[in-house]
């Protein structure tokens, strides 16, 4: 086998040599173009595409926040994180749009034309339903549905649904707080995320990148000031209330007037949060700072502190009180609800006389009431940290006609709110001094460090202590019998309250409804050393409608309630007093407060009944395990925790 | 005892420098393979590594074939020309009319035989180079003469080309048009010919545009993407896109976020991208300046030849490997119109590697082999080492 190469000719091989050099030029050039082409892509600044990339791949950054949790102040959870699933579709993919919808719409319950136009929208991504359970979920799965998809997305749950609602506010469905506290903390209730890290494909799905991490800088659980068990049980007083008088909506507020603590903010009609969507209208705000009403009878109180405060009158001086009817130069008649003849200041108040109240704020004139008014917070805005807070109505001094003095001696021509109200009573009770209310004590991070520390501040001293005792004492006298709210009367707390009774305003008409009543009672204990004012207010009770028939039973259930809840000593020694001292753990498996700490006490052989009170209301947790008798506990008796903490203890039977 | 003359033909070392740009491109390819299929891989398949797995296996294939192939004689082709054209348009027309042919999205690219799916083009292509390496050198002192130099080269290929186009594979038979069209004009045929011939595949080309839809909505879109956004000209934005993304330095391997979807067969027609997105201009530059490289390589292969089969043959792979890398960057990168066309060594697909790398075993042969006279600098490989 022998092969043969040819040579070609030369004039030949230098033409083909010339072909191969341009090839080789033209292959160069070839990639140079496209060398080209890649550095303009690449290096160029393209708004257009830059503005296409940020959608696609971002779109679906904040529908995957999460929130922390809201809860009471003793850490127990009003409002936590659940996950839950979100259906979409990517309609490329449906084969059949029409069946498609209608075997959604049996297991949604959505319509399914609304349904189906979804299913048929040029796009690669429509939310279907957000949060759906995981039963429907099931259910939907079960259908083999084609392009149908479903993502995990975290949903706010609130496990009391009603509890506090009004107060919690409203989350919407892209985990932004709509209302209510979720709106006010919202920046430290939303836990974001880096935004390189949710990101989605083409086809809409979400995709985490490994170096996912939760920023936790901002964001923490929210401590609020409520006690849960005590909103609870206002709650379920403040329901009944409403229920027994037919009222159409109700309020019970309470504070602790040293430190301004909301402890109970409850609201009738309430808002579940879970399903705000479907709640009545009525239902959605917080009355508490949203509603204006004109204050009645409470209010005379604000007068006589006004009066002793100013000094024009001695509290031994009498008023002649008209024996129930007092005609006015310009016609108008003021009444009392039952006739009086000579009344001090503090039988004005304990009977409640509205001619008696008007005579002292004619002694008192209205420079002086309106600085009063003033010092006590009517006519702005307590500043709480909730959202949606009014100032009220009230008139500047030089505005007020000659007749407005009198009439808002009693309550009449004034609107305030009931925090507002109860603000100042506060301040009656704390020696004069108006604490700024709020919501929120603190807010925990992550890793618990602090966040947010609430400090306990004084808005102002709206009046003398002298004054402030004084008239703790005239407001003793109102629930003692012979005044107007005996049924507020604590055996082992003195009580010192007001009622009111207010006829209400047609906005209208400007004129008064007739049967249409506001009854209210206010006030505080134990008088001498106050722990908690409290709040009740029904709006247009049917049948009774007195403050001190209506309002006042509320208020001394709650009152007596919330001051055994807090332990707070009772005057004297009556029955009702040893059943509560049973209650506390008898052994010495308690913890004792030393200055911000806790001292751990010996755990051993202790019961798990007596070790679960151990911790009686202090804001440690106990972490229990097994059942008997404490054999276990970490850390050793003696030591010392902080706030927060957790004690484990362990049990074992006995035998 | 050497079928050829010692005094003309020296054999040498074959040429590394090639070979460590192929295993260099080669590997590129694995890599950027891996990265734009992982994500598909999982979700079709449930194992990320599939697509990987399945071309590292064919490219351990590809290079034993390349190495069986380096042993092979490259004049030895020469004697199964046309054993070999008959063979391809068997298997093509085996795609076309039997049932072993597979329809993918409405083309019918592969055979299916067994457990082994195969694109016959990718011998087609193979089948042409070393015919008309064949043909070139018989007729070489006729080529100007346009009935015995030209004509029979474009009836037998031709052929060929008909049944890719009836695949409806209109990228791949522009491939070896343009291979052939190439090779003639390496081949000394007249300059005048070849216009005149193309010409008259002008009004060919123009009606096979228009008489499929798809074709001309993908003309149409690429002469201005952003009309059709979200339709044709959405591949080619993606495209762009993923470069945009890329910058300098890219967003680093396996980073790229348009292989999820946004772009349409990432891993294997517009892998580039993902290689823009991922290793930015620096991945760009390399990759152009290994196939450039490659190309040099084989160019000086094809100069030294000792024989014009050789040369042909030579110069047939680099065309087909510049043809085709050129028009696939061209494509991703919106220069040219979308057509299906893979970028060589880096894309996914079995059958191009393993064509590819048999190929690259050709031209390692030839650079064994070197007319006496090359001066010692331009002499390929190294002696005695």
């Amino acid at each position: 086998m022998s092969i043969r190469f040819q040579d070609p000719g030369k004039a030949r091989q230098t033409r083909l040599q010339k072909r191969l050099r341009f090839f080789y030029i033209a292959l160069c050039l070839g990639y140079f173009v496209i060398l080209v082409r890649g550095v303009t892509l690449m290096l160029q600044d393209n708004k257009k595409l830059e503005t296409i990339a940020m959608r696609q791949y971002r779109a679906a950054i904040q529908m995957a926040s999460d929130r922390s949790r809201i809860l009471d102040s003793k850490g127990q959870e009003f409002a936590i994180s659940v996950p839950a699933y979100s259906l979409y579709s990517d309609p490329r993919d449906v084969e059949n749009p029409s069946a498609t919808a209608q075997s959604l719409s049996n297991i949604l319950g959505i319509s399914k034309k609304n349904l189906e136009d979804k299913l048929r929208e040029k796009r690669k991504f429509v939310w279907l339903e957000r949060r759906l359970d995981s039963e429907k979920m099931e259910k939907i799965k079960k259908q083999n549905l084609h392009g149908i998809y479903s993502i995990k997305e975290n949903m706010r749950f609130y496990p009391h649904g009603k509890l506090g609602g009004n107060v919690l506010g409203v989350v919407g469905v892209d985990s932004k707080g709509l209302a209510g506290v979720e709106l006010a903390y919202n920046s430290y209730l939303t836990i974001t995320h880096d935004s390189g890290i949710y990101l989605r494909d083409a086809r809409g799905q979400i995709y985490v990148t490994p170096n996912a991490e939760e920023k936790t800088t901002e964001a923490g659980d929210v401590y609020l000031t409520l006690d849960k068990n005590l909103q609870f049980f206002a709650e379920k007083e403040l329901a009944a209330a409403v229920e027994k008088s037919g009222a159409k909506a109700g309020i019970v507020l309470m504070m602790d007037p040293k430190t301004g603590e909301i402890l109970i903010m409850a609201n009738s009609p309430s808002l579940d949060p879970n399903q705000f969507d479907r709640a009545d209208f009525n239902a959605w705000r917080n009355r508490t700072v949203t509603d204006i009403y004109e204050p009645g009878s409470t209010f005379k109180v604000i007068t006589a502190a006004a009066a002793l405060e100013s000094g024009v009158l001695s509290p031994r001086e009498k008023f002649y009180c008209e024996r129930g009817a007092l005609q006015l130069a310009n016609g108008h008649v003021i009444n009392d609800h039952s006739p009086h003849e000579w009344l001090d200041l503090s039988e004005i108040i304990k009977v409640s006389s509205n001619i008696g109240i008007y005579k002292v704020s004619q002694k008192l004139g209205k420079e002086k009431f309106y600085a009063t008014i003033r010092n006590f917070g009517f006519g702005s805005k307590t500043g709480i940290d909730f959202p949606g807070e009014v100032s009220g109505l009230l008139r500047s001094v030089q505005r007020w006609q000659p007749i407005e003095t009198g009439t808002i001696s009693f309550g009449q021509g004034i609107g305030v709110t009931s925090l507002q109200l109860l603000s100042a009573f506060g301040a009656i009770a704390n020696k004069g001094v108006r604490m700024q209310p709020h919501l929120v004590e603190k807010i925990v991070g992550k890793n618990g460090e602090l966040l947010y520390q609430v400090s306990h501040s004084s808005i102002n001293q709206s009046i003398r202590p002298e004054t402030a005792i004084q008239l703790t004492r005239m407001l003793q006298k109102v629930v003692e019998p012979g005044g107007t709210a005996p049924a507020a009367f604590i055996e082992e707390y003195p009580v010192a309250g007001k009622t009111g009774t207010a006829q209400k305003v047609d906005s209208k008409t400007g004129r008064y409804f007739e049967g249409k009543y506001v009854a209210s009672f206010i006030g505080f204990a134990p008088a001498e050393d106050p722990r908690l004012v409290m709040l009740v207010w029904l709006d247009e009770p049917q049948g009774a409608y007195f403050g001190g028939t209506v309002a006042a039973p509320v208020f001394k259930n709650i009152m007596q309630k919330a001051l055994h809840y807090m332990g707070v000593p009772p005057k004297g020694s009556s029955q009702e007093m040893i059943v509560v001292k049973k209650d506390f753990p008898s052994s010495e498996a308690v913890l004792v407060q030393e200055g911000d700490q806790f001292k751990v006490p010996d755990f051993h052989g202790v019961s798990l009944r007596q070790a679960l009170k151990a911790t009686g209301y202090f804001p440690v947790k106990m972490e229990l395990k097994g059942r008997g008798r404490a054999i276990l506990q970490s850390p050793e008796p003696g030591a010392y925790v902080s706030a927060g903490s957790k004690i484990y203890v362990e049990f074992a039977p006995l035998y | 005892m050497n079928p050829w003359d010692e005094n003309t033909v020296r054999r040498t070392r074959f040429d590394y420098p090639l070979l460590v740009a192929v295993v260099l491109l080669t590997c590129l390819g694995l890599t950027m393979v891996f990265s734009s299929s992982a994500v598909l891989a999982q979700e079709r398949f449930g194992d990320s590594l599939y697509f990987l797995k399945k071309m590292m296996l064919y490219a351990v294939l590809g290079f034993g074939l390349m190495y069986l192939v380096m042993h092979i004689p490259y004049y030895a082709w020469k004697k199964v020309v046309y054993p070999l054209l008959i063979v391809s348009l068997l298997i093509a027309s085996l795609t076309l009319f039997s049932g072993w042919g597979v329809t993918v999205g409405g083309a019918k690219r592969w055979l299916a035989l067994g457990p082994i799916t195969f694109q016959p083009s990718e011998i087609a292509k193979i089948a042409i180079i070393i015919f008309m390496a064949y043909s070139l050198e018989k007729k070489s002192d006729k080529m100007d003469r346009f009935t015995i130099g030209i004509l029979p080269n474009l009836i037998i290929p031709g052929l060929l080309i008909l049944f890719v186009l009836m695949g409806k594979d209109l990228g791949t038979s522009f491939v070896l048009a343009l291979l052939i069209l190439i090779l003639l004009f390496l081949g000394g045929a007249r300059t005048k010919h070849l216009a005149l011939l193309s010409l008259a595949a002008l009004p060919i080309l123009y009606r096979l545009v228009t008489q499929e839809g798809y074709r001309m909505r993908r003309v149409l879109s690429f002469l201005n993407p952003w009309s059709d956004r979200y339709g044709a000209g959405f591949q080619v934005i993606q495209s762009f896109l993923a470069f945009n993304e890329g910058g300098v330095i890219g967003k680093g391997l396996g980073a790229g976020q348009q292989k999820l979807f946004y772009l349409p067969e990432a891993h294997t027609d517009f892998i580039f991208s993902v290689l823009g997105e991922e290793l930015g201009l620096i991945g760009v530059v390399l990759t152009i300046g290994l196939f450039l490289f490659l190309l040099y390589r084989g160019l000086r292969i094809a100069a030294k030849s000792p024989d014009l089969f050789g040369r042909y043959t030579a110069l047939g792979i680099v065309v087909l490997v510049g043809v085709q890398s050129i028009l696939n960057m061209g494509v991703v990168m919106g220069l040219l119109p979308t057509k299906g066309l893979v970028l060589p060594f880096v894309s996914y697909g079995g059958s191009a590697l393993l064509t590819l790398l048999a190929a690259m075993g050709v031209l390692l042969n030839i650079s064994t082999y070197q007319k006496a006279d090359t001066p010692p600098m331009f002499q390929t490989g190294a002696r005695g080492r």
